[in-house]
């Protein structure tokens, strides 16, 4: 193209050129505002309310015996998990797997579990004692007894708090593996048969290095359920963070401000379980290209 | 029949026999008593429409799929089963397994390992059977990328090849084992147009060197050119089988002419001579 044709074109161009406008949203801004001024009504009479002493909240969020509770809470929470994870990869096979025995009883476990609420099996962990006093491992009918002890000695409330909250969690686990491991396309069973990998071997180092990815955003999402669940394990006072708020609040009558203590500690610990699913998510989206 | 007919001195056993293989799935009978014979070296092609059970033929061959009835002999041994007091017994896992190994299949979508890289396909099967080394395996695999010309794909993931790359790369994974037959589930029938012929050079190269293959394939130029026998099966049974010349040019049965497309009214024609 020659300048002089060039210059033609700007010429006959239009000078004036209509302006883009974007589209406007009144409807959010009205949302809004009146989202503020409830939030705020709310806030107000929280700050503003004379029954709640803010100063005893402060006070108390750093109180040995809180910290103590919020380190049980994760206590209870990181070690139930680690159970929960084992059995319930073992249900989840046991669910997929071929052999009717199997996956009946793998059936049976998880309606058992996902049907009683997690706070009657706490109550029937925490009295275990009740009905079983003692535990003796030995052969069974005979009077050969390799061990015994009195089951309140052996199940502390901790670990009723960790059976409890392990068998039931095992159930949600088994079905996350389950959907995880049926998300991998058959073909791939196929070839790693074809190759004459064995059932185990098959599923050890083909299914399951496919199936985790899969399976990590459900699975972070169950720990934070199970991470407040643990707050249910006050029932037998475990000595978690909520039976710690209890207990003082108990003997001060702060109620309400210690109730805002265990709620702040549970708000931070879910947050964090959150930030880390999300970098544990994205690290295998990564994984997976 | 005389158990003395069918074993003549003169002629070798063959490699794979199918002996009055059934299959059902429910009241779906697949498999309508198939009985076939492929001698070691031999290219035999399995043709036929979609739902012949051409497929489910090819897998009880390595017992992928277990027949309902009749079954399946591989270089003196029954697939999956055991002859005891003229009953066939299950094999165990470990001995299904040393069985599966001395067959190589390739299936049609590939099926390759997309969380290992390229060389981690290849060596996988072997690691975890223990029959070669570590510096063994590692050589093979180089050796077997070379054969099917990806040896720079070493590292890659299954992911970031074409199709028919990954093809190639199944081809070199179920030879790592060093198998005496070779099972293709229509290698090339996920592969665009243009990338058939990388595949077929490949299996045809392997079929030179004298391996025994049966091929599923609806690759009807491959079939006429490297195979030795062409199989015709039709709704679970064998209608037809003979030399790629016999069948291609001359088949004998009206579903193999219908198939062929050149047979009676209700069959697509091709107008060789319209012009």
């Amino acid at each position: 193209m020659s300048i002089a044709t060039a210059r033609r074109e700007e010429l006959t161009a239009p000078l004036t050129t209509p302006q883009l406008r974007t589209r406007r949203h009144p409807g959010r801004w009205v949302s809004g505002i009146v989202l503020v001024l409830i939030v705020g009504f709310v806030l107000n009479g929280l700050i503003s309310n004379p029954r709640l002493e803010w100063g005893q909240v402060w006070g108390y969020l750093f109180d040995v015996h809180i910290l103590s509770g919020l380190g049980v809470t994760l206590a209870l929470a990181v070690v139930a998990e680690i159970v929960a994870l084992a059995l319930g990869m073992v249900i989840g096979f046991c669910r997929v797997s071929r052999n009717p025995v199997a996956k009946t009883a793998a059936a049976v476990y998880v309606w058992l579990f996902r049907g009683i609420p997690l706070i009657v099996l706490v109550l029937l962990v925490g009295n275990i004692a009740l009905f079983i006093p003692e535990v003796r491992i030995g052969i069974p009918f005979t009077d050969v007894e390799f061990f015994s002890a009195s089951t309140n000695a052996l199940v502390s409330t901790f670990v009723a708090g960790v059976i409890a909250l392990s068998l039931h969690d095992a159930a949600y686990n088994a079905e996350i593996y389950r959907s995880g491991i049926i998300s991998v396309p058959d073909g791939q069973r196929l070839a790693a048969q074809a190759l004459g990998l064995t059932w185990w071997q098959t599923q050890l180092r083909v299914v399951l290095p496919q199936a985790l990815p899969v399976m990590i955003p459900p699975a972070m999402s169950q720990f934070v359920t199970l991470l407040k669940s643990t707050a249910m394990v006050s029932v037998i006072a475990v000595g978690d963070l909520l039976t710690e708020a209890q207990h003082i609040s108990a003997l001060n009558q702060y109620v309400i401000e210690l109730l805002f203590v265990a709620t702040i500690w549970y708000l931070v610990a879910v947050s964090v379980a959150s930030v880390l699913s999300r970098l544990l998510d994205s690290k295998s989206e990564k994984l997976r290209h | 029949m005389d158990q003395k007919q069918t074993a003549r001195p003169t002629a070798p056993a063959p490699l794979l026999e199918v002996v009055g293989v059934r299959k059902s799935y429910g009241d779906d009978e697949v498999l309508k008593g198939v009985s076939l014979q492929v001698a070691a070296g031999e290219v035999v092609c399995l043709l036929g429409a979609s739902g012949s059970g051409k497929s489910t033929l090819l897998s009880t061959m390595n017992a992928l799929v277990s027949p309902t009835a009749g079954y399946v002999r591989f270089d003196g041994e029954i697939m999956g089963y055991r002859l005891e007091h003229d009953e066939l017994m299950p094999r165990k896992e470990s001995e299904i397994v040393r069985q599966r190994r001395e067959i190589g299949m390739v299936f049609q979508q590939f099926n390759l390992f997309p969380h290992l890289t390229i060389e981690k396909n290849l060596v996988l099967a072997p690691s975890l059977a223990r029959t070669l080394s570590k510096q063994e395996r590692h050589d093979r695999a180089i050796e077997l990328l070379g054969t099917v010309g990806l040896q720079d794909k070493r590292d890659a993931y299954p992911g970031q090849l074409s199709g028919g790359q990954s093809q190639r790369i199944a081809i070199a994974r179920a030879l790592m084992t060093r198998p005496k037959l070779m099972l293709f589930d229509e290698p090339t029938s996920a592969l665009d147009p243009e990338l058939v012929g990388e595949v077929l050079k490949v299996m045809q190269d392997l079929a030179e060197t004298g391996m025994t293959m049966v091929v599923v394939t609806h690759e009807m130029a491959f079939a006429r050119e490297v195979a030795d026998r062409v199989v015709f099966m039709d709704a679970g049974a064998i209608v037809e089988e003979g030399s790629p010349s016999e069948f291609f040019d001359s088949p004998r049965s009206a579903r193999a002419k219908a198939f062929l497309g050149r047979g009676g009214a209700e069959s697509p024609t091709i107008e060789r001579n319209a012009s």
